[in-house]
C-alpha cells in the first residue's frame, strides 16, 4: 500500500515521504511545506511587521494579480486545489472565453514524477473527445517551463457539492451515472483508465450535465511503465477498488468499482465504506462485502441495489465486465426494462478470490488467516450468474409432527434425521448438516426460495409424520427451492415397524429425482435400518437434539450428562444400536475434554463405546470419527486424530463434523491456515452451525484480528439475531480490543432484563465484565448465576471460592479473601489429585497458592503446568499455561518472571488481550511496572482500528 | 477545498499583550460578558477541533462515535461552566484542552449514554470535513502507526498553528492583489531554504532578483508575526509564546 491517507482533514500517513532537506523532518502540510521549519521560523531574527509596513513593501513588487498571466490566459481567481495542481478560473485573451486553467503547484515543480504525471493527465484528457468528458482546449507551458492546460470551465460545481440536491431523485442520479458510465466506456475503448473516479471529479456544466474530469491518475492501458505506482498519491479511499489500493495489477473493473461507489454515494448520501482513516476504509473494502444500498435507504428499488452491488464486488471478475454493460443496465432500469445483473449466492467465488489476493483479503493481518478473511454471505450475494448453487444439493427440513401425542415430536425429528443421514451417505450430493436446518421449525410458514438461498441448496425436503398406535403415516415432499415447485411427493402409510424402510425409500427416491449416482456401498448404507427398537430410537433422537444445542462455551455439562444418560438407556434397549454407541463415545469425550470430568474413568467409558462400535461395524466411517474425537480430546494425539478423520471422510462425504474437527486439531498444531480452510468447509456443509462460526471467531480472536472476528460474529448474528451467547461474545470483542466494557455491560443488562433463563449461559461473561468494572456486587450475582458451572478464564477453570477470594481481595477484605482462598485450595487439591497431569488444574492450584502467599509452591505448580502442557503440545492452552505462570509470578511479587512470561504469552496466537491486561484485577500487581505497561501499550488499539 | 476554519472570520490581529486565551481565563472568574467570552472560546475551539478529533479517533472509536464524542466534548466545554475548572491547568489552551479531553473521555461512556442522537449540538461540520481535500498534513505512515495519541494531538496542533498563520498571510496578500506573489514565494518561507534560486523566482514573477529577496524577507517577517499571534492566542502570557513553540518543535523532532 502506497499511501495511508486519512479520509480527510486530519492526518495522513504516507509511505516514502521525502524528508525535509533543511531539518530532516517528514511531517508536511498539504502544500508540501515542512511544519517543523515553519515553526522554527519563529526563532529567526526579526519579528516586527505591522500590516502597514508589510503591505507597503508588498505593493513595491510590480506583480499585481490582475496582470497575472499564464501563456495566453489571464488568471482571474483560484477555483480549486488538488494534490499536485491548482486550478484557476482564467480568461483566454483575444477570444475572452472563460476557461479552467490547471497548473502544477510550485512546490511540486521540481518533481519529475509530478511533472510526468501532470503531462500525462493533460495528454490523456486532450486525446478524449466525448460530450461527458471535460474537454481540454490547450496544453502549453509557462515561460519558466512548467506545464499547464486549459479546459472547459464547468459552472455547475461537482457531484461532491451537488450531491445533496440529488439525494431525493434516484432517477436523476441514475441518468447521470449512465452518462458517466458511457463516458468511461469511451475512455476505456480509447485505452485510458481514469483510476480516480470520485464525486469531486465529476463536474457539472451549466445545464447539470456531467463532465468527467481529472485524469490525473490516468493510465494508458498498454503502457509498460507505471509511474504512478511509485507516487505517494493514489485514488480516493472510499471510491478506490480493493485491487487498486493493494497496488496489484488492475484494469477497467477498478473504474467500474469507483462508478458503483459514486452511485452508492449519490443514492445513500455516503460512500459504501466510511472509516476514521483511509487505511480502515481500504481494509473494510478489502475484507467485507459492500453494505446493501437498501440497508441505508430501504425505499430504493431492489434492482438498483443489485446494480450497485455488482459494481462493488471485491472480485473484479464478478463486476460488470465493461463500463458499457453497467451503462446498459442503468439505461434498462431507466426504461423500466429488466436489468441483466442478477443476485446469486456463490461464496466459493469470493473464497477463491480471497485466496488469490491474500494481502487484501487478510487486510494486512497475519497471512495465515487469509482463508478466514472470506466473508460468507448470509443473505443474497450478488455475483455473476454463472455460479449458481449446485443442482445436486438438498436440505432436509424438520418434519411436522401430526400425532396427537406431543411426545411423538421426537419421532418426527427422528424421521427427518434418518432421511438426512441416509442422503448424507451419497457423495454425489451436497447435503446440509443438522444444525443448519434446526431453525426452520415445522408448522411455521416457510419461504422456500429464501431458505434455499440461505442454505445454498437447490432442493428442500419437507414432510409430516403421524404416528398412531402401531401405524405410521409419512408424507414427504421434494421442493425445488429455485422455483418453489414441488418436484416429487409421496405418502407412505405402513406399520410402525416399517418406518426405517420408509426413510430409506424416501432417501432413495430423492436421490433418484436429483439424478445422484449411488454406489453399491452407499445403497446398502441407506437401506440399513438404524435400530429395530422404537423407544431406543426415541431416546437416541432426544440425545441428539441435546447434543446439537451444546456448545463449548455454553453451560453444557447438564446437556452432555443428560445426553449420555439417554444414550446409555438406548444401548441397553438395543445393544446393537451402532449409531448410539458412536454418539455416546462423542459425549464422553466431550465431558472429558471440556473439563467437566477430566478423569481416566470418563475416557474408559468413551473407549468402551468406541470398541463396541468398531465391533458392530468395523468398516463404517463413524467409529473412525469417534476414534478421532477420542484421540484428540482424550489424548491430544493430533496426528492420530487426523489419520482417523481421513478414513472417516471416505465414507461420510457430507459430515461437517469431520471438517470441524480437522479445523480444531490443526490449530492446536499451529496449522492455522489449514484450520481456517477446514472450518470454512464445515460451515459450507452446515452453514448455520453457530458453534463452528464461534470457533472461526476464536481463531481471529487469538490473533487479535478483531475486525475479522466481528464480521464472523455478525454472520452468526445474522442467522440468529437474538442468540444471547453470540451477542455476548460479540460485545466482548470491544472489551478485548479497546478495553471498553460498555457494549458487554449493555448486552448483559438486556439479556438479564429480557431473558432471565438465558442468564446462566452468559454468566461467565457477566462475571468477566463485573470484574473488569470492579463491581463486586455484580460479580457476586454473576457467580451465583453460574450455578454449579465453574468460571472459565479462557480454557482454565476456576472453582467458585477462588472467584470469591478474588472479589474479596478486590474489596480489600483480606480476611475474607484468605478464608475463600483456603477453601478454594482444598477444592482444587482434590481436582489435582484426581488428575495430577492436567496442566490447567495445576496452574489454578498455583494461583491459589500465590494468593495464600505460598510463594515456592505457587511457582512450582505454575512451572509444572507449563511442563505438562507445553506450547508444542497445544498451541492454544500451552500459551494459557504460560499466561498463568505470569499471573502466579505477579501474585507472589516476582515481577521479573511475571513480565518475562507475560511477554511470551502475549505473542499471537494468544488469549492475552489489551482489555484483559488493562482491566482485569488479576493483573493489578503489575500495574506501574514499566515492562508491564509497555506490553499493555503494545496491545493498545491503533487509530486505524475503526 | 479550503479548510473551513481558515476563512477571514478571525478577529484582526491585535497587539501582543492580551491574548484570546487570557481574556477567556480572566473573564471566567469575573462577571464579564458571558456571551462574548463564550464566542471567544468557540473561536479557539473552531480553530483547534482537529487535534481533538484526531485524539478521539486514536482511542479506537468507530468514526461516527468519534464524531459524536468530539461534538459532545465541545458542547460540554461551551455550554457548561467548564472554565470555572480552568485554574488547575491554566496557562496553555493546548494542554488544558488535552487534559479536559482526557478527562472527558474517561467518562465518555456515561456521557454518550446520556446524549440522545440527533439532540446533540453541531459544532464541527462533518460534511465539510468529509468534503475536504484528502489531507492537510502528511506524516510518514510508520510514524503515524506508532505515535502515542498525545503526540498526535500536539502534532496536529502544530500543523494547525502553521496552517493558520500561512492562511492569514495568504489572505493579506490576496487582499492586496498579490496572491500570485504569495503562490510563488510561499514555498520558500522558511529561512533555512538553501538552494534557492532568486533568479528563477524573479523570472517566474517578472521582477528583479533584489526585489525577490526583499519580498521574501517581507513575507517572512509578516509570517512570523502571524505565527506568534496564532500561538499567543492560546497561551495566557505572551511571554510563553516562544516556550510553546519550542514545545511543539520538540514534539515534531521527537516524532520525526
Amino acid at each position: 500500500m502506497k499511501a495511508v491517507a486519512d479520509s480527510s482533514g486530519s492526518v495522513v500517513g504516507v509511505e516514502g515521504t521525502a524528508k525535509c532537506e533543511q531539518c530532516g523532518a517528514a511531517t508536511r502540510l498539504g502544500n508540501g511545506c515542512c511544519v517543523s521549519c515553519l515553526l522554527k521560523e519563529n526563532f529567526e531574527a526579526e519579528v516586527e511587521s505591522s500590516a502597514e509596513v508589510f503591505e507597503g513593501v508588498l505593493g513595491e513588487a510590480d506583480v499585481p494579480d490582475k496582470e497575472w498571466r499564464l501563456g495566453n490566459y489571464e488568471i482571474l481567481e483560484e477555483a480549486g486545489r488538488g494534490g499536485m495542481g491548482v486550478i484557476y478560473r482564467a480568461r483566454q485573451r483575444h477570444s475572452g472565453r472563460i476557461v479552467a486553467l490547471k497548473r502544477v503547484v510550485t512546490y511540486h515543480s521540481d518533481s519529475h514524477e509530478t511533472l510526468a504525471r501532470f503531462r500525462r493527465e493533460a495528454g490523456a484528457a486532450a486525446s478524449l473527445d466525448h460530450p461527458n468528458i471535460l474537454p481540454v482546449y490547450e496544453v502549453s507551458e509557462t515561460e519558466d517551463g512548467l506545464p499547464f492546460f486549459s479546459m472547459k470551465f464547468a459552472t455547475g460545481g461537482s457531484l461532491r457539492t451537488g450531491a445533496s440536491g440529488l439525494r431525493r431523485e434516484p432517477r436523476e442520479c441514475v441518468r447521470l451515472m449512465a452518462k458517466i458510465a458511457r463516458a468511461i466506456e469511451y475512455a476505456h475503448t480509447h485505452g485510458i483508465l481514469h483510476r480516480d473516479l470520485q464525486p469531486g471529479n465529476i463536474l457539472l456544466d451549466a445545464r447539470g450535465e456531467p463532465l468527467v474530469s481529472d485524469f490525473g491518475l490516468a493510465k494508458w492501458l498498454d503502457e509498460e511503465s507505471d509511474l504512478t505506482r511509485t507516487l505517494t498519491t493514489f485514488g480516493t479511499p472510499g471510491y478506490i477498488a480493493p485491487e487498486q489500493a493493494e497496488g496489484a495489477h488492475f484494469g477497467p473493473a477498478a473504474d467500474i468499482y469507483s462508478l458503483g461507489a459514486i452511485l452508492f454515494n449519490l443514492l445513500a448520501s455516503r460512500p459504501p465504506f466510511i472509516g476514521a482513516n483511509a487505511l480502515s476504509v481500504i481494509r473494510q473494502a478489502a475484507a467485507t462485502p459492500a453494505p446493501k444500498l437498501r440497508s441505508f435507504v430501504p425505499s430504493l428499488d431492489r434492482d438498483l441495489e443489485i446494480i450497485v452491488s455488482r459494481c462493488l464486488e471485491r472480485d473484479p471478475n464478478a463486476r460488470y465486465q465493461t463500463a458499457g454493460a453497467l451503462a446498459e443496465d442503468l439505461e434498462r432500469w431507466l426504461d423500466g426494462r429488466p436489468i441483466i445483473a442478477r443476485p446469486v449466492r456463490a461464496p466459493a467465488r469470493v473464497f477463491r478470490w480471497s485466496r488469490r489476493n491474500p494481502i487484501l483479503a487478510s487486510a494486512g493481518t497475519a497471512c495465515l488467516l487469509l482463508a478466514l478473511a472470506v466473508v460468507w454471505l448470509l443473505g443474497e450475494k450478488f455475483v455473476a450468474p454463472e455460479t449458481p448453487v449446485p443442482a445436486k444439493s438438498v436440505a432436509v427440513l424438520p418434519f411436522e409432527n401430526l400425532s396427537r401425542d406431543p411426545d411423538n415430536a421426537f419421532f418426527a425429528d427422528g424421521v427427518q434425521d434418518e432421511i438426512l443421514t441416509d442422503l448424507a451417505w451419497i457423495a454425489d450430493l451436497k447435503v446440509i448438516g443438522r444444525t443448519s436446518v434446526l431453525q426452520y421449525k415445522s408448522g411455521l410458514p416457510r419461504d422456500v426460495r429464501k431458505i434455499g438461498q440461505q442454505l445454498g441448496v437447490a432442493h428442500l425436503v419437507e414432510g409430516t409424520v403421524e404416528r398412531s398406535g402401531n401405524r405410521v403415516r409419512v408424507n414427504a415432499q421434494l421442493v425445488d427451492a429455485r422455483t418453489d415447485r414441488r418436484s416429487w411427493g409421496q405418502i407412505y402409510e405402513r406399520d410402525l415397524a416399517d418406518v426405517f424402510a420408509i426413510e430409506s425409500e424416501i432417501a432413495t427416491a430423492i436421490a433418484g429425482e436429483l439424478n445422484a449416482k449411488l454406489s453399491p456401498n452407499e445403497k446398502s448404507e441407506i437401506e440399513r435400518p438404524t435400530t429395530g427398537d422404537f423407544p431406543a430410537f426415541d431416546l437416541y433422537t432426544r440425545a441428539n437434539n441435546l447434543l446439537l444445542t451444546a456448545s463449548f462455551r455454553d453451560d453444557d455439562r447438564g446437556h452432555l450428562r443428560q445426553a449420555a444418560d439417554l444414550l446409555n438407556q438406548a444401548v441397553v434397549r438395543d445393544p446393537a444400536f451402532f449409531q448410539a454407541y458412536c454418539q455416546l463415545a462423542y459425549t464422553h469425550d466431550r465431558l472429558y475434554f471440556d473439563g467437566f470430568d477430566h478423569t481416566p474413568a470418563r475416557l474408559a467409558l468413551a473407549e468402551a463405546a468406541i470398541q463396541t462400535a468398531f465391533r458392530l461395524r468395523p468398516d463404517a466411517g463413524e467409529p473412525h470419527l469417534a476414534r478421532a474425537q477420542n484421540l484428540y480430546w482424550g489424548y491430544l494425539d493430533y496426528d492420530g486424530a487426523l489419520a482417523q478423520l481421513e478414513v472417516a471422510r471416505q465414507s461420510l462425504p457430507n459430515d461437517a463434523r469431520i471438517f470441524q474437527l480437522m479445523g480444531y486439531v490443526q490449530r492446536r498444531q499451529g496449522r492455522w491456515d489449514e484450520s481456517a480452510r477446514d472450518l470454512e468447509r464445515a460451515v459450507e456443509l452446515d452453514p448455520h452451525d453457530l458453534e463452528t462460526l464461534h470457533q472461526i471467531a476464536t481463531n481471529y480472536d487469538l490473533f487479535r484480528s478483531y475486525a475479522e472476528e466481528t464480521l464472523v460474529l455478525d454472520r452468526a448474528l445474522a442467522i440468529e439475531p437474538n442468540h444471547a451467547e453470540t451477542k455476548v461474545i460479540r460485545a466482548n470483542v470491544d472489551l478485548d480490543w479497546r478495553a471498553d466494557t460498555q457494549p458487554l455491560h449493555q448486552v448483559i443488562d438486556e439479556i438479564r432484563a429480557g431473558n432471565p433463563v438465558g442468564v446462566r449461559g452468559i454468566a461467565n461473561n457477566w462475571l468477566i465484565c463485573a470484574l473488569a468494572e470492579r463491581d463486586a456486587a455484580a460479580a457476586k450475582n454473576a457467580l451465583i448465576a453460574l450455578g454449579e458451572t465453574p468460571f472459565m478464564d479462557g480454557s482454565v477453570q476456576w472453582n467458585h471460592p477462588l472467584v470469591e477470594g478474588l472479589i474479596a481481595r478486590m474489596m480489600k477484605d483480606d480476611a475474607k479473601a484468605r478464608v475463600a482462598f483456603t477453601a478454594a485450595r482444598a477444592d482444587q487439591e482434590k481436582v489435582v489429585q484426581a488428575e495430577p497431569n492436567h496442566g490447567p488444574a495445576r496452574c489454578v492450584l498455583g494461583l491459589i497458592d500465590a494468593a495464600l502467599g505460598r510463594k515456592e509452591e505457587a511457582l512450582r505448580e505454575g512451572r509444572r503446568a507449563v511442563e505438562l502442557l507445553p506450547m508444542e503440545k497445544d498451541a492454544i492452552r500451552g500459551k494459557a499455561m504460560i499466561r498463568y505462570l505470569a499471573k502466579i509470578a505477579a501474585w507472589v511479587g516476582d515481577n521479573d518472571l511475571a513480565c518475562e512470561q507475560l511477554a511470551i504469552a502475549t505473542q499471537v496466537p494468544s488469549g492475552v488481550t489489551y482489555g484483559q491486561l488493562k482491566l482485569m484485577p488479576w493483573w493489578d500487581a503489575l500495574r506501574g511496572d514499566p515492562r508491564f505497561e509497555k506490553i499493555v501499550a503494545s496491545l493498545a488499539p491503533k487509530a486505524s482500528d475503526k | 477545498m479550503r479548510p473551513e476554519t481558515a476563512v477571514g472570520d478571525l478577529a484582526e490581529p491585535r497587539e501582543f499583550g492580551t491574548t484570546r486565551w487570557s481574556l477567556i481565563l480572566s473573564a471566567a472568574g469575573s462577571n464579564a460578558d458571558e456571551q462574548k467570552t463564550r464566542e471567544a472560546l468557540a473561536e479557539l475551539c473552531r480553530t483547534y477541533w482537529r487535534p481533538v478529533f484526531v485524539f478521539v479517533s486514536r482511542q479506537g472509536y468507530p468514526v461516527e462515535e468519534a464524531q459524536d464524542l468530539t461534538q459532545d466534548f465541545f458542547a460540554m466545554i461551551l455550554e457548561s461552566n467548564w472554565l470555572r475548572h480552568a485554574d488547575e491547568h491554566r496557562g496553555r489552551f493546548r494542554s488544558f484542552l488535552l487534559k479536559s479531553l482526557q478527562n472527558f473521555l474517561s467518562h465518555a461512556k456515561e456521557r454518550t449514554r446520556a446524549v440522545k442522537r440527533g439532540g446533540r449540538m453541531v459544532f464541527v461540520s462533518w460534511d465539510e470535513w468529509i468534503a475536504e481535500a484528502p489531507s492537510q498534513l502528511s506524516v510518514p505512515a510508520e510514524i503515524l502507526e506508532h505515535i502515542p495519541p498525545e503526540h498526535l494531538f500536539d502534532l496536529r496542533w502544530a500543523a494547525t498553528v502553521v496552517e493558520h498563520a500561512l492562511q492569514r498571510l495568504r489572505e493579506e496578500c490576496e487582499g492586496k492583489g498579490r496572491l500570485r506573489l504569495f503562490e510563488i514565494l510561499s514555498a520558500h518561507l522558511a529561512s533555512g531554504c538553501s538552494d534557492l534560486s532568486y533568479a528563477n523566482l524573479g523570472a517566474a514573477l517578472g521582477i528583479a532578483e533584489t526585489m525577490v529577496k526583499k519580498q521574501l524577507h517581507n513575507l517572512r517577517k509578516r509570517y512570523r508575526w502571524f505565527l506568534r499571534d496564532e500561538v499567543a492566542h492560546t497561551v495566557e502570557n505572551v511571554a510563553d509564546v516562544d516556550d510553546e513553540i519550542r514545545h511543539l518543535c520538540a514534539v515534531l523532532a521527537e516524532t520525526n
